[in-house]
């Protein structure tokens, strides 16, 4: 690959971040008076401005924050919906900005110098752009920040978001970097992890060893930073300085580096579009790894047959992956084909074009391999099954943790996880749950328990009481449209009071289990005096 | 000293028999089972291109078991038609749930797109287990079935195998479960006889193993180990002698 290296020099280029906080929960649509949180990973990541004046704060647990706001709704957390859904923000600016770029849903970046000069100056260009976008997202809140390079303009974006103004004000630092330094300087160095993903175990050394504010950091001398630190504290240094962001090597690739394809036949569904998205981007991320890089920024264009064109710029500071880079087309497409008025036609071409690559540093694999053939040839046919039956129909496990035996791992779908990276969705977190049923664990868990009905010697249903008492001891076993049979043994009740805080999810239940005469052996639950099986060890 | 270049060209010769031997028989190329289920096997272990098929009371648990020793090896296994799978069981078994991939079948799942589905899986999967095989024409599953010795995949079938003819058939004599009592207790472990048949088995072979074993997993069960088991411990008494 002949690539000309990009003359960045010293002085990052003059951008401006478009930045909506809380987006998930716009996105969700939720109303701004309505206490709403979103939630990922049982941790909330968005709040409606209602929720935030009730306390709640991003990283507040479930529990903590239906205590502090106890008529909290909770959303599940779906960043396809949240992609989606900024589609609309993305239009609405690109009809005045040319080369959008956007990270992850809620923010948006451009070069600010080409619209400012012609919209009247920064200001001006910077309130008609949160205009658009306030007209064509409801109840969003918005903040606009222009400065030299990407952390600083992030952070004035974040500024100009957290004044809880009708109308953001558009926060603006003059050019250069005595400028960019005046505005860093006090900050707390709690920024870099918030906006640069810096590294929280890094911060929180920083502190300890008295360096606090962005200042202080600013002022040690980079060759030491370099010694103590390693390349982590070198670029906290080199953007705390108000210096570029962007990786050292980043280079922009030579221009007939791109990957395409056309349909003979418009597509007009997301779902073939996305798998050929899939080979495209497999096909691209190959190119670019046999030269040992990875692409930060990537262009994806598509066409319909009546010439519409969606055009978007997507930035990663860690590389796109095959399944990141598919994961923001699907969000792209997603939006576009599902905007008001719709497409007119299929669509007839996607492109994908590298705009900046650096040198892939990589994750380090295990030591043993990492992945083998078997895990390529996996990953291959995992694909082409889900084009087969759809991508809601392919599973893999995930660690959830629970009491029953249904409710330790859970299915996930592989449109949300990734196939051969598994270390984070089966992390098992060692917690204790009492009252959960040791091994072994039935082989069978039923999606929908099965109504039985149990009967004691003398032929009456049995039952159990609030204190866990049994009427007498159950004799027979009868499941629906199955002759009845004698339990051989029996053991239980074992009683459990589950989510008792939550009036919907509430269950309390008596659990048993009991072998049958011909050898069966099942999980039995009381619920309501109601009996069903809900596993088999079979 | 003649010797020594006996043996060296005894160590030559092997050398080439491997480097020009014109066929692989089909025992070398086997996927490991756990030990305890290798009496059951001809080879060993899984040979790649069969079909295996497990039917009876416990046909889940065995159809797991079967799989554990190649799972644990760097196997991808694949199941389809079994969303009522017991994960906690499985990882308790000994299954690597980071290679195992769920299809749901979407209902009303023509004949053509089942075999399409499962084609893809034989493709890219060591391991494929399939419970509720549809009606299928003999001359699909036939196609089927080339394609996975092509491929060199095993495939397991749970419960009936509707027009698959299975290489070898594991069904389960009596289980019998241990540990729970008379409203107390708890299900402990389950003894299970083992008996594989199948075409080119000359007369059945079984083995006994513990399925689930008392920490979820597989334990091989001898009649000896089962004693020392039940057998209560009777604690002598020790006559104390009067020292130094």
């Amino acid at each position: 690959m002949s690539a000309r290296p990009v003359a960045y020099g010293d002085a990052p280029p003059r951008l401006a971040v478009l930045w909506c906080p809380d987006w998930s929960v716009v996105a969700a649509g939720a109303s701004p008076l309505e206490p709403v949180a979103v939630l990922y990973a049982n941790r909330v990541v968005a709040r409606t401005p209602a929720a935030a004046t009730a306390g709640v704060r991003q990283g507040h647990r479930r529990r903590e924050a239906q205590r502090i706001c106890p008529s909290l709704r909770l959303i599940d957390h779906d960043p396809a919906r949240d992609g989606r859904e900024f589609e609309a923000a993305v239009r609405s600016v690109a009809q005045m900005v040319p080369r959008l770029e956007t990270t992850e849903p809620g923010s948006l970046t451009f070069l600010a110098r080409g619209p400012s000069r012609y919209f009247g100056g920064e200001s001006a260009m910077a309130q008609r752009v949160v205009q658009l976008v306030i007209d064509a997202v409801p109840n969003v809140v918005t903040g606009i920040g222009i400065a030299d390079g990407r952390f600083t303009a992030g952070v004035a974006a974040r500024q100009s978001a957290g004044q809880h103004a009708a109308a953001a004000v558009p926060v603006i630092i003059g050019s250069g970097p005595n400028d960019t330094r005046a505005f860093l300087d006090p900050l707390s160095v709690s920024t870099l992890a918030d906006i640069a993903d810096v590294s929280g175990d890094l911060i929180d050394l920083f502190r300890r060893l008295g360096v606090r504010r962005l200042g202080d950091l600013a002022a040690l001398p980079a060759a030491d930073v370099l010694a103590r630190f390693g390349r982590a504290g070198m670029f906290a240094h080199r953007i705390a300085c108000g210096g570029d962001d962007r990786a050292a090597d980043a280079v922009a690739p030579p221009p007939e580096l791109f990957v395409t394809q056309a349909f003979e036949d418009p597509v007009h569904l997301l779902d073939p579009l996305v798998f050929a998205a899939k080979q495209l981007a497999q096909q691209l991320h190959d190119l670019l790894v046999a030269n040992g890089r990875v692409c930060t920024r990537l262009s994806v264009v598509a066409e319909t047959e009546h010439g519409e064109r969606s055009e978007h710029l997507w930035y990663r500071p860690n590389g796109l992956s095959v399944a990141a880079i598919v994961e923001r087309v699907r969000w792209q497409f997603d939006g576009w084909i599902q905007q008001p008025g719709g497409l007119s036609g299929g669509i007839v071409l996607i492109r994908f074009t590298p705009d900046e690559v650096c040198s892939d540093d990589g994750s380090q694999l295990g030591f043993w391999g990492g992945r083998t053939e078997a895990d390529e040839w996996a990953a291959r046919a995992v694909a082409r099954v889900a084009g087969l039956v759809g991508e809601q129909q392919v599973f893999v496990p995930a660690w959830r943790g629970g009491r029953q035996p249904g409710d330790a791992y859970a299915w996930v779908c592989i449109d949300t996880a990734d196939v051969t990276e598994p270390t984070e969705r089966l992390a098992v977190v060692e917690a204790p749950w009492p009252g959960h049923l040791p091994a072994p664990s039935p082989a069978t868990v039923m999606a929908e328990s099965v109504p039985a009905e149990v009967f004691d010697a003398a032929g009456h249903v049995v039952r159990v009481n609030g204190r866990g008492v049994l009427s007498a001891p159950p004799h027979t076993v009868s499941v629906r449209g199955r002759p009845a049979e004698t339990i051989a043994a029996w053991a239980g009740p074992w009683p459990i009071d589950e989510r008792w805080w939550d009036s919907r999810q509430h269950r309390r239940m008596a659990r048993f289990q009991f072998t049958t005469s011909s050898g069966e052996a099942l999980l039995v639950v009381v619920e309501q005096q109601q009996w069903w099986i809900t596993a088999v060890y079979s | 000293m003649e010797r020594g270049s006996s043996q060296a060209r005894h160590e030559q010769l092997a050398q080439l028999v491997t480097t020009v031997a014109p066929v692989t028989f089909a025992r070398d190329r086997l996927l490991p089972v756990h030990a305890a289920l290798k009496p059951l096997f001809p080879d060993a272990g899984l040979t790649r291109g069969s079909i295996i098929g497990c039917s009876g009371a416990a046909a889940m648990s065995v159809a797991l078991a079967t799989v554990v020793g190649a799972s644990a090896a760097g196997s991808w296994l694949a199941v389809a038609g079994l969303p009522a799978l017991g994960l906690r069981a499985a990882s308790e078994v000994g299954i690597a749930l980071e290679r195992l991939v769920m299809v749901a079948e979407p209902p009303q799942l023509g004949e053509t797109a089942w075999a399409n589905m499962v084609a893809a899986l034989i493709d890219g999967f060591d391991l494929v287990a399939l419970a509720g095989v549809p009606q299928i024409r003999a001359g699909t599953a036939r196609r089927l079935q080339a394609r996975l010795q092509a491929r060199g995949a095993v495939l397991i079938v749970v419960g009936n195998p509707g027009q698959f003819s299975c290489d070898l058939d594991i069904s389960v004599q009596h289980p019998t479960w241990q540990g729970l009592g008379d409203g107390s207790g708890r299900l402990a472990r389950r003894r299970l006889t083992l008996v594989a048949s199948g075409r080119r088995l000359g007369r059945e072979r079984r083995t006994e193993v513990w399925l689930p074993g008392a920490d979820g997993g597989i334990e091989p069960a001898s009649d000896v180990a089962a004693d020392v088991v039940l057998q209560p411990v009777v604690l002598q008494p020790v006559a104390l002698k009067q020292v130094g």
